[in-house]
């Protein structure tokens, strides 16, 4: 692997003591399309979470660019654009506050919140609180926020779900975009064919390890 | 419509739970405040049940069984809107079925006006039907004027606080607090006020005085906190998605504590016109108060009590220390290193997304007080 984004080291994490539900005693993931398959329960979101540095392991390490997501907190996360399955974005914050935090703290110019509440489709509900739009337009803020500035780790969980074709496309273009300049995207999904041709490497787990 | 009733009626009944133990309680500590208990109970009994019922008491059992569906109907009919609505019942039969629930919610108030109804035919040798009949007719009646008056839910938009306009977090913690935080004010003034009323009714030396207000102010601080840590954690859980963004736990801790201190500021500014030199000894154990607050927001879900639990005990046990040995606010300052350690060590070992059990303290659990 020509550079490596994201390490796992002897990653082990638990919701529950004792019921492990991710066991990775080693990941790498470089440049280009990485999809990340396996049932429903295989730990593929959980993945996701560890990699973005939203759930702490238990035991190992899991670094950004060599910075390590827990000691090195805000540097290994400057690079990162996580949409999760779930947009579990705070409903006590309008759109526009979220896409202008993300811009801030990505370094982007103010502008880029408004260029990214138009590319997701949301100019008119920019005022609007999160708790006052629908789940899928919840989904598009989250992407909105992933889609400013030029992050090179994008993680992605089921990102097609619960899109319309017009946005479908939008985001696939991106992704196209963001492998094209050399970032690493892990995507999560049960959908394959709008990625076909794509694909630098598939990951499948089964029962929280990696198969 | 008897499988609808039943549904109602376990959330009804849930309710009723809840609102029992509370409800005996003062009950038990109003009657055994006087000075014949047993004589009052009687009394009390006549007055509801006796064959002249008093119109005051009718229109106490009343009010009390208004208060109970007014606080009961809210949890009950959580939902009643949405998509139970597709099943094959007419609106009529919802409604009826959320009136007898929130009735049934009322049942602790029912029971006890029942048991007095029982001692009043004991104690006159006759059956006191009124006593028993008048009880579940005020409930019904209270819930179905409830349940008919209840507002549509809508969801509107939040306001931030009018000084809340520079930060993304304050302006969130000041959506999620919203007037909450006249509560926490309102709880934290009590033992304030105490302390006011006991340094100007008394004859104190000027050390006792300090004492005094050192106790107040720090008991002041210390219950507000509890107040709008209870609120933020339940109100404003972890954002697990602003998780992935690149700011330190560290960060995340030291904006919550100061926040919370800021917020503490009336009970701090309270001590200092009281007396300066006791002030500053509150005013140095408040960062490390705010910090333990901080961190008793991040206990994550196996905890079996709210935020405000560890952050009473632990405040009522450096109020009492303050009071009594004003110096160590200087050790309380030395010691935020190490608050602030132990603080940023919880949140990130929070598993933010593991599904939690609500324990009766989160918005939309029927058996929650602050729901």
């Amino acid at each position: 692997m020509d550079r490596v984004r994201i390490s796992f080291r002897g990653v082990r994490f638990a919701y529950r003591a004792g019921i492990t539900v991710c066991d990775i005693p080693e990941l790498d993931i470089g440049p280009g399309l990485t999809l990340l398959r396996g049932a429903n329960g295989a730990g593929k979101t959980t993945l996701l979470r560890l990699a973005a540095g939203v759930e702490r392991p238990d035991e190992g390490t899991v670094a950004v660019d060599g910075h390590d997501l827990w000691i090195d907190e805000a540097r290994a996360r400057e690079p990162l654009a996580y949409v999760p399955e779930q947009p579990d974005l705070t409903p006590y914050a309008t759109v526009l506050e979220i896409l202008s935090l993300v811009a801030r703290v990505r370094g982007a110019p103010v502008a880029a919140a408004a260029t990214a509440l138009a590319s997701a489709g949301l100019t008119s509900l920019g005022d609007r609180t999160i708790r006052e739009l629908s789940q899928g337009q919840r989904r598009r803020a989250v992407l909105g926020a992933a889609m400013i500035g030029t992050p090179g780790v994008l993680l992605l969980d089921e990102p097609l779900e619960s899109l319309d074709t017009e946005m479908r496309i939008t985001l696939l273009g991106w992704i196209d975009a963001a492998v094209a300049r050399g970032a690493a995207v892990l995507v999560s999904t049960h959908e394959t064919a709008p990625f076909e041709g794509k694909v630098t490497r598939t990951i499948r787990m089964d029962a929280g390890r990696l198969q | 419509m008897i499988a609808l009733l039943r549904f109602h009626l376990a959330a009804g009944a849930r309710v009723a739970l809840a609102a029992a133990v509370p409800l005996a309680g003062i009950a038990v500590v109003a009657v055994g405040l006087q000075e014949d208990p047993a004589g009052a109970l009687e009394q009390i009994a006549a007055s509801i049940a006796g064959p002249a019922p008093s119109l005051g008491a009718i229109a106490a059992l009343s009010l009390a069984a208004l208060g109970l569906a007014l606080w009961a109907a809210p949890r009950v009919t959580l939902g009643s809107d949405g998509w139970i609505r597709h099943l094959p019942l007419s609106s009529t039969q919802h409604r009826l079925a959320l009136i007898i629930a929130t009735a049934c919610a009322e049942g602790p108030l029912i029971v006890a006006a029942g048991g007095l109804a029982f001692l009043e035919s004991w104690r006159s040798g006759r059956i006191a039907w009124q006593g028993f009949l008048l009880p579940p007719v005020v409930a019904v009646g209270t819930a179905a004027l409830v349940v008919r008056l209840r507002p549509v839910q809508r969801r509107r938009a939040w306001h931030s606080w009018p000084f809340a306009s520079g930060s993304l977090d304050v302006r969130i913690a000041s959506r999620a607090l919203g007037s909450r935080v006249l509560s926490a004010w309102l709880s934290g003034a009590i033992p304030m006020a105490a302390a006011v009323l006991f340094v100007t009714n008394n004859v104190l030396p000027p050390d006792g005085a300090r004492g005094a207000i050192r106790l107040g102010g720090t008991l002041a601080t210390t219950i507000a906190l509890a107040g709008l840590a209870d609120s933020l954690a339940i109100r404003r859980p972890s954002w697990p998605w602003a998780r992935s963004l690149p700011v330190t736990s560290r960060h995340r801790v030291v904006r919550d504590a100061a926040m919370l201190g800021v917020l503490c500021l009336p009970f701090l500014v309270a001590s200092a016109i009281l007396d300066l030199r006791a002030a500053t000894a509150v005013v140095a154990v408040t960062p490390l108060l705010a910090l333990r607050a901080a961190a008793a927001m991040r206990r994550g879900g196996d905890s079996r009590s709210a935020a405000s639990g560890p952050v009473l005990i632990e405040g009522a046990f450096a109020s009492g220390l303050i009071a009594l040995l004003p110096w160590l606010g200087i050790a309380a300052l030395a010691a935020l290193p190490l608050a602030l350690r132990a603080a940023v060590r919880r949140e990130r070992a929070q598993k933010v997304t593991r599904w939690s059990a609500l324990h009766h303290v989160a918005a939309g659990d029927t058996l929650s007080w602050t729901g």
